[in-house]
């Protein structure tokens, strides 16, 4: 009952929800620009964190789960209920883009992933030789995937450049497919 | 051939986090335990390790997923097995250092004592400086020694108790209880070490046999002729020139439920306590009060989940402990989440649930071999595999995945929910095979939660358990209390399937004893309606725990117990809660009663078994006591017998002390008139024999 009446009001106030999955590297420190407002030297991640980041009257509950190859296998028990996928992409390493191109398909195409929004951040934009967003998007194969709303905004983690942008984004676009 | 593993601790593991790979097991010493590496690394270092500085994980390794339908025949192979690859127990501690010189700031290691001991917790001293030492010189040495301290704690005169030991150690709060199991030890290192010849020993081991405590009689096989006070000063006189004499006495003030050693680490002396009472289902050192606490609430809201007859016991109004309690009797999967909250804090209510379950790990067992206190998503593949598992986890990922488990305990919250996902079990051949009335065939979904009287047994029950919580009873007396609970629920068991079915094999059936016809087995009720209520308000979990690993196990067990069990000739339980529960019973049923038990009680194993039967903190010796005061004499003279074995055996002494004032008096006044009379049949025979036969005749005709 309760949940029902909190349910109608957030609808007339626009209260929303949202769940978010982010990999990559550097989303720990991402999350916690997102979270304190403060660029904060991140300890290697154990596991995962979790953190609701309220931005716009909308509550994003952000999922940062590690990346080592070994536990990429258990990024798929996030997938259900996750309503927007946050990306991560070290814009300066060129070596490896590739490889986060196929795991970004790898994801992507789960059945339990369909419906979820696409946000790439292009990180590290401070650095020199940084990868630009329409490079990120073309070596990522993003213009053949047409069914789903994808975005690629540039970013820096250390000064929190373009991260708000990114959450703008995602909650424009969820408003729109409700 | 395989060296032979530590005689206390088997492994010792070290994990690190690894930026780029991850974490990764560093050392296993002084061999593999043949449990995939990487599943290691990930256990000894839980999600959010980095979040704090230090946390203390439990989880166990060599657990064998348990397939109901082979246990009775396995069981051998299982024996054997175990000898292999026994059960252990790792005691992991996962510490983060903050180093400005460390890549990204931070080192995180993790290191593991696997033991096969249940009392982990003894090694968290040494383990605490072992890691502190490896961060300072990360090297297998580390390892290796701390290896070696643990596995040179000398407990060579460390007593084990049988189950029936432990009984009466655990509802008795007497220090001393078992004293003289120590007391033989420890004189006997001190000859050891001093070379005392073996004479001495045996002086000492009258000193030690239980008499000398306030009331002796010396003459045992008689009818207690000699009942004397010993007096401080007469007991100086016997020890005198005896050896203890001669040494300080150390051992009285020491609590003889623990055996107290050492574990030397780096030159320093580690104090171990190591507890003796621990039950087989029992692990580490966590609080059943503090899982009860936690998730009994002061206003319960009623449940809204659809009525599970397993579960809901008292239909909506099921106190959340009893449904947590029906969840582990009948084997559902259970979840205890903690999100953020360190690893150990939910290993503990796993811990717990494990003890709550198995009726204080005194009762059933099969739970913890089915426990995970620790687990994240690496093992979830693994964890689904196993039947009604328990597991701890600190990710609410988990919480998502409702298809996963059954019934879900959040620690922060204290709410306990049940899964929508849950299977419901269909009774639709069951209610035929069940005789008349349809009080006892198990409800059906669709009756369920209209009914309107629910039996409150329970609830009360739990109402008595917060009492006692809030009355600041310690965690032995609560855990003796949910030992009771699911003892009783067995036995309640045995009934019903020979109410049932006719026969049982969880519970003595009357041809399991000397008397069938008249003394009587199972469970004792008050009246017939009292056992068809109960019988009403448990058939539904009752036929759930039937469907259990657990009940095949207790099947196995009390199949075993009939076979070494000392007392043969009756039921004992079924004795001790008549004489407490029903006021009035035959005559010739007492005087049966009290006959059995001067047959079949006189061994040390029979008074031992006996004894664990009448718990102290339950009144003891009481019960039994009613019969000094018994109308029919031959009960009276049969009780006074007994309470004379009893005081003359070292452990029923102190039962006999411990009896009420008024009891105690009746067994004196007795005694002494006994003694008296005795007197005067000796004066009389006397006479006899000085006199001529008219006068002994004479005598005789005046006694």
């Amino acid at each position: 009952m309760g949940a029902y009446v909190s349910r109608a009001l957030s609808k007339i106030f626009g209260n929303k929800e949202m769940r978010i999955l982010m990999l990559g590297l550097d989303a720990a420190a991402i999350l916690y620009k997102l979270k304190l407002n403060q660029s904060v030297t991140t300890i290697p991640t154990v596991g995962f964190n979790v953190e609701t980041v309220t931005y716009k009257n909308v509550k994003f509950n952000v999922w940062d789960v590690g990346g080592q190859d070994k536990i990429r296998p258990l990024w798929r028990h996030y997938y259900t209920g996750t309503q927007g996928l946050i990306f991560v992409i070290d814009s300066q390493d060129r070596d490896r883009i590739d490889e986060a191109r196929q795991e970004l398909h790898r994801i992507i195409s789960d059945r339990e992933m369909r419906d979820c929004l696409l946000l790439i951040f292009a990180n590290k934009q401070d650095l020199p030789g940084a990868m630009s967003p329409a490079e990120v998007t073309e070596k990522l194969n993003l213009h053949h995937m047409r069914d789903r709303a994808w975005y690629v905004h540039p970013s820096c983690a250390t000064t929190g450049e373009g991260l708000f942008e990114g959450l703008n984004w995602l909650s424009q676009n969820a408003k729109a497919s409700k | 051939m395989k060296p032979p593993l530590g005689e206390h601790v088997t492994h010792i593991l070290l994990a690190e986090f690894d930026i780029d790979k991850g974490s990764s097991l560093a050392h296993q010493y002084p061999e593999p335990t043949g449990t995939d590496e990487h599943l290691l690394a990930e256990l000894m270092l839980p999600d959010g390790a980095h979040l704090r500085t230090e946390d203390w994980t439990v989880f166990f390794l060599n657990q064998s997923i348990p397939d109901p339908d082979k246990i009775s025949a396995n069981l051998m192979s299982d024996r054997s097995r175990d000898n292999e690859t026994p059960l252990l127990y790792a005691l992991n501690l996962v510490r983060t250092r903050h180093d400005k010189e460390a890549r990204r700031g931070a080192v995180v290691k993790a290191m593991a004592i696997c033991t096969r001991h249940q009392y982990l917790h003894i090694y968290k001293p040494v383990l605490l400086l072992a890691l502190d030492n490896y961060f300072q010189d990360p090297s297998v040495e580390c390892l290796a020694s701390l290896y070696e301290a643990v596995n040179s704690m000398d407990c060579k005169f460390m007593p084990i108790f049988n189950a029936h030991e432990k009984a009466i150690l655990r509802a008795s709060e007497n220090k001393d209880m078992f004293e003289e199991k120590f007391t033989a030890f420890e004189n006997n290192r001190k000859h050891v070490q001093e070379g005392s010849t073996a004479s001495l020993s045996d002086q000492l081991s009258d000193e030690i046999s239980g008499k000398g405590l306030g009331i002796i009689n010396e003459n045992s096989e008689g009818c207690g002729s000699d009942y004397v006070i010993v007096t401080e000063e007469e007991r100086e006189k016997l020890k005198r020139g005896t050896y203890i004499d001669l040494a300080p006495n150390l051992s009285k003030n020491k609590d003889r439920h623990f055996f107290e050693t050492k574990v030397v680490y780096n030159r320093i002396k580690l104090p171990i306590r190591v507890p003796l009472t621990v039950n087989p289902e029992e692990v580490g050192d966590f609080s059943l009060i503090k899982l009860i606490t936690t998730f009994n609430p002061p206003s319960p809201a009623p449940f809204n989940h659809p009525f599970h007859p397993h579960l809901d016991s008292s239909g909506n109004q099921t106190q959340p402990i009893i449904l947590l309690l029906n969840a582990l009797l009948t084997q559902k999967r259970i979840i205890f989440l903690g999100q953020g909250h360190p690893s150990g804090d939910v290993a503990n209510y796993v811990l717990s649930a494990c003890a709550m379950g198995s009726g204080s790990g005194g009762v059933l067992r099969g739970f913890t071999e089915r426990a995970f206190p620790y687990t994240n998503l690496t093992n979830v593949d693994d964890l689904l595999k196993v039947p009604g598992f328990i597991a701890g986890v600190t990710n609410r990922i988990f919480e998502d995945h409702s298809s996963w488990w059954d019934v879900l305990c959040n620690i922060d919250t204290g709410k306990i929910t049940v899964s929508k996902d849950i299977a419901t079990p269909s009774y639709g051949t069951k209610p035929d095979e069940k005789p008349e009335e349809g009080v006892r065939s198990p409800s059906s979904k669709t009756e369920s939660w209209g009914r309107e009287k629910w039996d409150t047994a329970d609830n009360e029950f739990m109402a008595e358990v917060m009492h006692a919580i809030q009355h600041h009873y310690g965690e032995t007396a609560i855990r003796g209390k949910f030992q009771e609970y699911v003892q009783r629920f067995v036995r309640l068991t045995a009934l019903y399937e020979v109410e049932t079915f006719g026969s049982t094999k969880i519970g003595m059936m009357p041809e399991d004893t000397d008397y069938p016809g008249i003394l009587g087995t199972g469970l004792a009720f008050q009246d017939d309606n009292s056992k068809h209520r109960e019988f009403a308000a448990n058939v539904n979990r009752i036929e759930g725990w039937r469907q259990t690993i657990s009940y095949k196990y207790y099947q196995l067990d009390f199949q075993n117990y009939l076979k070494t069990r000392n007392i043969k000739s009756f039921d004992v339980h079924h004795q001790v809660s008549k004489l407490k529960m029903l006021k009035s019973l035959p005559e010739q049923e007492v005087e049966t009663l009290y006959k059995a038990f001067i047959i079949s009680i006189s061994t040390d194993e029979q008074i031992i078994e006996f004894l664990s039967y009448l718990p102290q903190n339950q009144g003891g010796l009481f019960p039994i006591g009613l019969g000094l005061l018994y109308p029919l004499k031959t009960v009276r003279d049969n009780t006074i017998e007994l309470f004379n074995r009893l005081n003359n055996h070292a452990t029923g002494s102190k039962f006999i002390q411990s009896l009420n004032s008024f009891q105690k008096l009746a067994y004196e006044r007795q005694l002494n008139q006994k003694r008296e009379r005795q007197q005067q049949l000796e004066f009389a025979n006397k006479l006899a024999c000085s006199q001529d036969s008219n006068d002994s005749n004479l005598e005789f005709m005046e006694f």
